[in-house]
């Protein structure tokens, strides 16, 4: 099994045969951006308690009392581990939580201050130029814009740890009832586009890698250049000259089209909800209406997974287990999707994450060239007019999802690296 | 080194990922929806900076106005001249000392919801547009004494002082029903039993009797309105069955939307190069017409060196205007003074300087600056937001130039210049703006401009307050007599040039682009005659009036 054999990577095993024992020592490597010291040993380790290889570990001591062999030794092992991996996120995601908390009064503090020193009356500038002084003084009051800085900040957090971020100086409705509409609309966007930069993003990836220096490795990697170097927007602008503009393929603004009825609001996202109350063309319509601004606004993260995720594998590509699992003669497509894709993807999840904050964040101009009723053009133009309630709450809402996903991650990466301990 | 791990292969699978891309997206989108209508359906849509605030207690801009004027009825209806003629009112009288102003309603006049429209709803929108005191309050605020139902066809307001355009401003006073609005008023609020006097629920809704009724709204994207089929003055037989305001100016948004037909009429925000793309899509024409608004240069006059007189009068002069209207904004005609010229009581003889360096440079020698420019650069702002105003502001720093002045040109932000507008040592020693009135007569651009009582908004950042001045103003405006106010109007005028608190720049051109091809609009047909389009903003898009030819839509 382990002999010279034809194919992709007969020679790469060939010189890897004659320097393997050297491979074995201490090597620092950089993976995902961090440096970390393996051993051929550290890495087999992990792959063992996790059941991917069948036999002793080579730097794995017997068992006392003679149990150190097979599956039952494994499984002791694991629900120790299993217990201590538990306790530990548990401890993990109640400092995080604490942190969260503390991260997000200050940021509240913070902007809230910001807010109300920067030039412009809000006030007036809602009202108009010719709005009498009396009405413009009553409103200012209504809003406590007439008190110390410490009491209006008393006033806004008392109700907005009650879910009460205000009136909307902008719309002059309630901030949390523009959010529960505006928010689903990103979510929905969002999300959309995590889906496809996510999938799109890990696959070129694979692709990429799997076919190294090729002419499509080539092909995929120019695009994924151009991709994180051209703002969402460009993209936007590009989608709607080629697909609305020219070839009149799909919609072009907002969520739903003319004459469909929209479902129940269930969640807000107009493709879910509609599926859940069976109005399938509903459901087609909203989908054909988040493709354009949906893909757009993935463009950027997409080409960034594909690049990180090539880069992992091919990385990845040239370690000892791998070699190992060729020697040992297991297939190749295994080897790929088993031993090669995850931990791989490590530096692909914690990028992926941020990405998909960073989306929200950066969502406005996308919003805006595709009239969506979304978070981020609220936000955004909530900013220009100095709304200082939705400023402030759009600006917490941000916060709590990097906060948020930021957790997530965490979470998922030391689920597909063991090495990293949550402490 | 790195070996492929079967090159040919994985190019095989993403070749074929893409057709089956390419495959499925074709199949489940299709072709977009194009067009003006479903089913003979005639859908007139429009763009707007914003979503309209439609409680008319609320909003007062453009976006605002469109809806107000298609979803609710006034009194009277102005007419393109700038007079009004009548509409729920049928007659009208006035008491000698103009106090009094008695109206006789129209009968049989049905609200959306099918109630009947009477004296009591007028008398109640009065009144909650007073109470509430935003969007168009301000015209009767302070003005307005009472307003009282006598029977349940006559309306009476006791005016607390004459207002001599009282009648043109009740082109604002849209009526709402009371027996709607209180029954959907909000506890508590800030009006006391009143609870929150319906704002919340009208500003996604109606309780008017206009040709269109509010069919849905949707927060930051755009308004649905109907066609009313019980509206008592009934409809063309092309007027449009629904009107649709879509919240975006966004260049290229418009620009798609137009060629795909799912728009009819632009906004009045496309820069020039813009409306230049839009006027190639075959079938769309631009429109341009005189609007009722300015856009002038004010010159801060507490604030050296334009607090001195000839200072500002040699800026007057030293301004290239040809350059300006010819080559910057073609189409847009100088300002004749500091009235929009499309106003009743305009003066259009009024002395106004025209480029003249040797006439500026004279001034500037009488000026207590002559010799001392150099200490005295002026600071010139211009809105962030409104990127054209950026070449006009270039435009005057080379003009000033070339007579000794210095001019810092300074960008600023919408929200910084309103904040430093509010103190005379903060504004600006000039800044571009533009005002629209919101009753056409002069009377409403001299008193928002320079009544004192304005001051320490960007509508004054020439903080004239003039004591002479406001009562001048004060007196036109309670003149009932027409042809007396309007001479009061002229002699302010003429004040004013002597004054100089600012220099009319241009008089406004709106344009729009607009699908001429299948749009029956008489705003652009007046406009193509040479007639008055009407100078109110909201009027040029009553959709009543305008007519949508489905059969002439391009295929």
């Amino acid at each position: 099994m382990t002999g010279h054999r034809p194919g992709p990577f007969g020679d790469w095993l060939t010189k890897k045969r004659a320097g393997a024992r050297s491979s074995e020592g201490e090597a620092n490597r950089f993976v995902g951006g961090t440096t970390v010291s393996e051993t051929a040993g550290s890495i087999r380790r992990p792959l063992a308690a996790r059941g991917l290889f069948r036999t002793r570990s080579w730097n794995q001591a017997p068992a006392p009392g003679g149990a150190g062999r097979g599956a039952g030794h494994l499984s002791g092992h694991s629900r120790l581990a299993v217990a201590e991996g538990v306790g530990s996120l548990l401890r993990y995601l109640w400092r995080r939580l604490l942190w969260s908390i503390f991260v997000l009064v200050g940021l509240s503090i913070v902007i809230f201050v910001i807010a109300r020193v920067v030039p412009g009356d809000p006030v007036r500038m809602a009202l108009g130029p010719q709005a009498p002084e009396s009405v413009v003084q009553e409103m200012r009051k209504a809003m406590h814009l007439d008190q110390s800085l410490p009491i209006q900040y008393y006033y806004w957090i008392s109700g907005a740890v009650k879910g009460d971020f205000g009136i909307s100086l902008m719309t002059r409705q309630p901030v949390t009832a523009d959010l529960k509409q505006c928010l689903p609309a990103t979510v929905e966007l969002v999300f959309f586009a995590a889906v496809v930069h996510g999938v799109m993003g890990i696959l070129l990836g694979i692709l990429s890698a799997s076919a190294a220096d090729s002419w499509l490795d080539n092909v995929i990697r120019l695009v994924a250049y151009v991709g994180v170097a051209t703002p969402g927007f460009v993209f936007a602008v590009l989608f709607m000259l080629v697909f609305g503009y020219w070839w009149h393929l799909l919609p072009v603004i907002g969520r739903l089209g003319y004459g469909v009825s929209a479902p129940p609001t269930i969640t807000g996202l107009l493709t879910v909800d509609s599926l859940l109350t069976g109005n399938i063309p509903a459901f087609i319509d909203a989908f054909k209406h988040l493709i354009l601004p949906g893909v757009a606004l993935a463009m950027g993260a997409m080409s960034q997974e594909a690049r990180i995720t090539r880069a992992s594998m091919v990385q990845n590509l040239n370690k000892d287990y791998i070699f190992n699992s060729f020697a040992q003669g297991i297939p190749k497509s295994v080897i790929m999707r088993r031993y090669l894709l995850k931990p791989s993807l490590i530096p692909t999840v914690a990028v992926l994450g941020l990405d998909i904050a960073s989306t929200l964040a950066g969502a406005f101009l996308v919003e805006l060239i595709f009239n969506w009723p979304g978070f981020a053009r609220y936000g955004i133009t909530g900013m220009l007019m100095k709304d200082l309630n939705v400023i402030s709450a759009t600006v917490i809402v941000v916060a709590l999802t990097f906060v948020t996903v930021n957790i997530l991650v965490d979470i998922v990466v030391a689920y597909l690296d063991p090495r990293i301990r949550l402490t | 080194m790195i070996r492929r791990l079967g090159a040919s292969r994985a190019g095989k699978t993403f070749i074929l990922a893409i057709a089956a891309i390419l495959v499925i997206g074709t199949l489940t989108t299709g072709c977009a929806k194009t067009g003006t209508s479903n089913k003979g359906e005639r859908m007139l849509r429009f763009t707007a900076a914003n979503m309209p605030k439609m409680d008319p207690a609320i909003g007062s801009d453009d976006a605002a106005g469109t809806m107000h004027v298609n979803l609710y009825d006034s009194l009277v209806f102005p007419k393109n001249d700038g007079s009004v003629e009548p509409s729920i009112a049928t007659k009208w009288e006035t008491s000698p000392d103009g106090l009094v102003w008695t109206f006789y309603l129209r009968q049989g006049v049905k609200f959306h919801s099918g109630k009947e429209l009477t004296a009591q709803d007028v008398a109640f929108s009065m009144q909650r547009l007073l109470t509430v005191g935003q969007g168009w309050a301000y015209l009767f605020k302070g003005r307005v004494d009472k307003a009282e139902a006598i029977d349940k066809t006559t309306v009476r307001f006791t005016l607390k002082k004459p207002f001599g355009p009282f009648l043109s401003t009740l082109v604002r006073l849209y009526i709402l029903s009371k027996d709607d609005v209180m029954a959907h008023i909000q506890k508590p609020g800030n009006y006391g039993d009143n609870g929150d006097y319906g704002t919340q629920w009208l500003l996604t809704d109606d309780a008017g009797s206009g040709p269109y009724k509010v069919k849905e709204f949707k927060q930051g994207e755009s308004v649905l309105a109907e066609q009313f089929k019980g509206y008592w003055n009934g409809f063309k037989p092309n007027s449009p069955t629904s009107i649709k305001l879509i919240g975006t100016t966004e260049a290229v948004t418009v620009r798609t939307l137009m060629s795909r037909h799912e728009l009819e009429i632009s906004d009045t925000f496309q820069s020039i190069e813009a409306l230049k793309a839009l006027g190639q899509i075959p079938g769309v024409e631009v429109l341009q017409y005189p609007s009722s608004g300015i856009t002038d240069l004010t010159l801060n006059t507490k604030k050296p060196p334009t607090d001195d007189v000839n200072f500002r009068k040699a800026v007057a002069y030293a301004v290239d205007y040809d350059t300006l209207v010819k080559d910057i904004f073609p189409g847009n005609p100088k300002a004749v003074g500091l009235v929009p010229s499309a106003l009743a009581g305009h003066n259009s003889k009024v002395n106004t300087p025209t480029y003249d360096p040797d006439k500026a440079k004279e001034y500037l020698s009488k000026s207590k600056y002559a010799n001392q420019l150099d200490k005295y650069p002026l600071e010139l702002a211009w809105v962030a937001e409104v990127p054209d105003r950026e070449k006009i502001a270039l435009l005057i720093q080379a003009s000033l130039a070339k007579i000794g002045v210095k001019v810092n040109v300074v960008r600023m932000p919408w929200a910084s210049l309103v904040d430093k507008a509010a103190r005379p040592d903060t504004t600006p020693n000039a800044a571009i703006v533009s005002e629209s009135p919101d009753y056409p007569e002069a009377g409403a651009h001299l008193d928002s401009r320079w009544h004192s009582r304005g001051a320490g908004t960007w509508l004054q950042m020439d903080w004239v307050k003039d004591p002479d001045l406001d009562k001048a103003i004060e007196d036109a405006l309670s003149t009932s007599n027409w042809d007396q106010r309007m001479v009061k109007y002229q002699a302010i005028q003429e004040k004013l040039m002597d004054l100089q608190p600012s220099v009319g720049l241009m008089q406004g051109l709106t344009r729009r682009a607009y699908q001429a091809a299948y749009i029956k609009w008489p705003a652009a047909e007046a406009a193509k005659a040479k007639q008055p389009v009407t100078s109110l903003y909201g009027y040029v898009l009553y959709a009543r009036d305008i007519e949508i030819l489905t059969d002439k839509v391009p295929k």
